[in-house]
């Protein structure tokens, strides 16, 4: 029952840091995407 | 503080050496580079394992297993080349912002591998909810590809 418990909880933690990661990452890269864009804009119109 | 301490790695002996040995950087590098492709290794191969991609016919905790060992003596050799090159070109790195985005996502990195994913994957995988295998399998993916892709970006900016 112990042991359940802890998995549990190891699977609660994993979820949320999992899901923290993938969200930072996906932001990280539309923004860096967004400046590209907006540099070629710059560039070539 | 911090930037005292970037000044004072670049002028240390360790930095001049680097500095200095035109063949010392390249050499670092290509170890701390063959370093990073066995840690990527180790990282595909568990998570793509992970999301059923690859391997299919061996239980996944022999897969995580096994790829995690690589993956600690990888990480090790990374860290301490990492270090050594970072002596060469200390103040370069301080004012670049690739480098931190590099550091963050590496100290992210660390924190998921043995703090959340390494005592996860100890246990029967069979226990688990395939969804949370899968995320942290692509969550794993991510920030690793984000240490990859932003230390190589630091080598293209400022």
């Amino acid at each position: 029952m112990n042991e359940e418990r802890k998995l549990a909880t190891r699977e609660k933690v994993a979820l949320g840091a999992s899901i923290a990661i993938v969200v930072a990452t996906v932001v990280y890269w539309i923004t860096q995407i967004a400046g590209v864009i907006e540099m070629l804009k710059l560039a070539y119109g | 503080m911090i930037e005292s301490f970037f000044v004072w790695l670049e002028g240390s002996a360790l930095g001049a050496f680097v500095k200095d040995q035109a063949a010392t950087f390249a050499t670092i590098e290509a170890v701390h580079l063959m370093a990073l492709a066995v840690l990527g290794g180790s990282v595909f191969l568990s998570d793509l394992r992970l999301l059923n991609l690859v391997m299919t016919d061996v239980p996944s905790r022999t897969v995580t297993d096994n790829a995690h060992k690589y993956f600690k003596i990888s990480l090790i050799v990374l860290l301490v080349t990492g270090f050594v090159m970072l002596s060469g070109v200390a103040t370069k790195c301080y004012h670049n912002f690739y480098y931190w985005v590099k550091m963050a996502a590496l100290a992210a990195g660390i924190l998921f591998a043995f703090g959340v994913r390494a005592p996860l994957l100890r246990g029967d995988h069979a226990l688990l909810r395939p969804i949370t295998l899968k995320l942290v399998a692509i969550a794993s993916i991510s920030v690793w590809f984000l240490v990859a892709a932003s230390g190589r970006w630091i080598g293209f900016s400022g």
